[in-house]
């Protein structure tokens, strides 16, 4: 049983599933979004706690020009985005995360920003990178308008008609941004001094505020160049068409290494959806109302999977056999197939999953068993954090005896590749000089391999592996990387990441054959993400919220706010 | 320009890696400027100091320990190994915590030391002294200290022989966190942020091909 939850009584033991079945890049890039991903956690902590909500200011001209600021009041502080809207002219609109002029530029503000934080944020927010932020601010993003959405639905509301429900579905948003800083970057708030927040504990609770109050921006934004537009003809959006919207984001690289770079953030995050999985397998009975529940969310999945567009011959391939999983996982919990009162019915559905479904379906398959059991699973929300200093520290008298019957036991799959091939080191990991970001290089074609960044992990623990088998066994740590500090840093992640086996992802990650877009949308995913779409191997486009509520339908209003739409 | 810590930690491990520190000390090297900022102190100099001597020379690096005391070449010790050093070393007879003081001849920019022996006393829960023939700073003593005490001793410190030891402690003060994170002039910056160049790879016509958002519509 999982230590996070001993007042849980009557599951049945069920072990969680192994990091060599888990943390391997063909399932982590089938993840999909569950209960316990970020954005859900925001949203039912808002609702629960009963946060009231207020647009304070939207003063935007009609050719979108202007700024805006929409309040979120909790019990015991308020945050409020500050959005930017610029005019921004078609030849300058790019997702790159090096472009330097967007549609609208954002900040989460602690608290109700005065007029001189509006001058100041006014200075800055739009330069984005090239301006600073201070400790009063949570967040620093951009976006830009969708060249194939926000137009047409302008223009459609302007002449009191809706847009068209394909052309939505097809793009998903009508903004997409291109980065969301958040902890420290640019000058914002530490992590660390927000942390201890209950509403900011979880991971990126400030960054997802920040978009979820950006995706009411959008809307009102289409809303209000209608009104202009149209003056009396004009209509808003329909509720129904706006809920289906989310906030795009479009991923490059950049996202990839944060995955090896947070391992203890990473092991966090998996051991608490995995005992989340343990949980519900280990429930020993399944009601009617359960199995109904399990239906819905089933059918839930269903229509995500009927919106899901992509044109990647890839995710083509993956979104087939998700959609034909759920056709089955439909057909084999409503025909009877499931005994609910059998021994352990949902570790049963589990199972008959494993046995049946493609690794798309599969982990389908665990959001959806997750959805109906908050109830037992959502205080373990709690556990999504991890310390994780700069450089913790060594343990020095570690013989390298036991170090090498460490790296043969939890690294035997990094000792598994043969890194004599080519095709073994053939990609390496490099900060581009241009453009300041995580690139993938080719490593006997291209330039550059001397400034390799130290992400194959596998190979890494290989060299460590191989020197300290030139020294004695009673040999300490210290006096090895003493000799040695090309190997400190790998020897700090060995010590750093026992007892915490999910911290690595068990691939060769400078291989040939490596797809960054699968370590890309596992953290998405865990963010909550959906519509994953793969634009090549190193770059995705999803989107945020879609479907999901806006402030109005969880929030109260707050009094005095600026009514945009 | 005010950098918080995180961003002070990053800087620092880049720079430090684009001098030649191998990434694990460059870590260590990040850490220590990180601590620095919390503290109220901007280490930007004796970092800059610390990375031209690096990228020109290399600091000494000792790579076996005899006795008690370390570095008995003309050159003073790198402050980030011989801190690293002495965290690896913990209970172990060699460190701070064995039988006699540990002398340092002489140590580059003392001040970015004293980040990794506040957080060994904190982590021991041992007082650790760090003296030279007139002047001593304890960490997780009875007092705390603040940024004007540590930076006139790190100052005082240069060139000295510096005696180090630990001894048991139940008050375990700290160092005074400063409310303020100390700014760094875009020169200083900027001197740093060229360090940090040196772990990029410049931009070719291959890789412009095979990039992240290459040869596809970004803006639809």
């Amino acid at each position: 049983m999982d230590r996070a939850a001993p007042h849980i009584i009557g599951l049945a033991p069920i072990a969680l599933r192994m990091p060599d079945t888990v943390m391997r890049l063909a399932r982590m890039g089938s993840a999909h979004p569950t209960r316990l991903s970020f954005l859900r956690i925001l949203l039912r902590r808002i609702e629960t706690e009963g946060w009231r909500f207020e647009r304070r200011i939207f003063d935007i001209d009609e050719k979108g020009v202007g700024y805006a600021v929409y309040c979120l009041h909790g019990p015991e502080r308020s945050y409020s985005l500050v959005a930017f809207a610029h005019d921004l002219p078609a030849d300058k609109r790019s997702d790159r995360v090096i472009a330097t002029a967007w549609d609208a530029t954002f900040t989460l503000f602690d608290g109700i920003p005065n007029a001189d934080d509006i001058t100041r944020l006014s200075a800055n927010v739009p330069l984005q990178e090239a301006g600073r932020v201070s400790p009063r601010e949570l967040s620093l993003s951009r976006a830009n308008r969708s060249v194939r959405l926000f137009d047409h639905v302008v223009a459609r509301l302007a002449t009191g008609q809706q847009p068209e429900r394909d052309a939505l579905d097809e793009v998903g948003y009508l903004m997409r941004t291109t980065a969301v800083y958040g902890s420290s970057k640019f000058g914002a708030a530490e992590n660390a001094d927000i942390a201890t927040r209950p509403e900011l504990c979880a991971p990126f609770q400030a960054e997802m505020m920040s978009v979820w109050l950006t995706r009411s921006f959008t809307i009102d934004l289409v809303n209000h160049l209608a009104r202009t537009k149209g003056g009396a003809d004009a209509t808003t959006l329909a509720p129904a068409l706006a809920r289906s919207l989310g906030v795009g984001n479009s991923t490059g690289l950049g996202m990839a290494p944060f995955l090896v770079r947070h391992p203890a953030l990473l092991d966090a995050w998996v051991r608490v959806r995995e005992t989340a999985l343990t949980r519900v397998r280990g429930q020993k009975r399944m009601s009617m109302a359960n199995l109904r529940a399990l239906i819905a969310s089933c059918e839930a999945a269903r229509d995500t999977g009927a919106t899901w567009r992509s044109s990647h011959p890839v995710q083509l391939a993956k979104l087939a056999d998700l959609r034909g999983d759920l056709e089955k996982l439909h057909h084999h919990l409503t025909t009877g197939r499931v005994r609910c009162a059998g021994n352990l019915p949902w570790n049963a559905i589990w199972l008959w999953g494993e046995a049946h479904l493609s690794l798309e379906g599969q982990e389908m398959l665990l959001s959806i068993l997750l959805e109906p059991c908050g109830a037992l699973i959502d205080d373990l929300e709690m556990s999504l954090r991890a310390d994780e200093p700069p450089a913790p520290p060594i343990e020095g008298k570690f013989q390298l005896g036991d170090l090498r019957r460490v790296i043969e036991g939890r690294y035997a799959w990094a000792l598994s590749y043969d890194f004599s091939t080519q095709e073994a080191r053939a990609r390496f990991w490099y900060v581009s000089e241009e453009k300041l970001e995580p690139r993938l290089g080719a490593r006997f074609e291209e330039e550059g391999a001397n400034r390799e960044a130290p992400l194959g992990i596998a190979y890494l623990i290989r060299q460590a592996y191989d020197a300290i088998a030139t020294y004695p066994d009673a040999t300490p740590a210290y006096a090895f990387i003493l000799a040695h500090p090309e190997h400190r840093q790998i020897l700090r992640r060995i010590q750093w990441l026992a007892g915490r086996d999910y911290g690595e992802i068990r691939e060769n990650l400078i291989g040939a054959e490596i797809l960054p877009i699968d370590m890309m949308r596992y953290k998405l995913a865990f963010f909550g993400a959906n519509h994953f779409d793969p634009r090549s191997d190193k770059w995705l486009r999803i989107s945020l919220f879609a479907g999901q509520v806006f402030p109005e339908h969880i929030c109260a209003p707050a009094h005095g706010g600026a009514h945009a739409a | 320009m005010q950098l918080s810590a995180g961003e002070w930690a990053s800087l620092g491990m880049k720079a430090a890696r684009g001098a030649g520190y191998s990434w694990g000390l460059a870590e260590e090297f990040g850490a220590s400027l990180a601590v620095l900022a919390q503290w109220g102190i901007s280490g930007a100099g004796p970092a800059l100091a610390l990375c031209a001597a690096q990228a020109v020379l290399g600091l000494p690096q000792m790579t076996e320990i005899n006795g008690g005391v370390w570095g008995q070449s003309a050159a003073p010790l790198c402050p980030v190994a011989t801190g690293a050093l002495i965290c690896d070393l913990g209970h172990s007879p060699q460190g701070l915590f064995g039988p006699r003081p540990l002398t340092l001849t002489a140590v580059a920019e003392p001040l970015m030391l004293l980040p990794f022996l506040d957080g060994l006393a904190a982590r021991k829960g041992r007082a650790v002294q760090i003296a030279t023939p007139k002047a001593a700073l304890v960490f997780g003593g009875l007092f705390p200290l603040d940024a004007n005490e540590i930076t006139q001793f790190a100052d005082h410190a240069r060139d000295a022989t510096l005696t180090l030891c630990a001894k048991p402690s139940r008050y375990g003060a700290s160092v005074r966190r400063a409310p303020d994170l100390q700014t760094v002039t875009p020169e200083a910056y900027a001197d740093l942020d060229r360090f940090t160049l040196a772990t990029t790879v410049p931009a070719t016509a291959q890789s412009r091909e095979t990039g992240a958002g290459a040869g596809l519509s970004d803006n639809d």
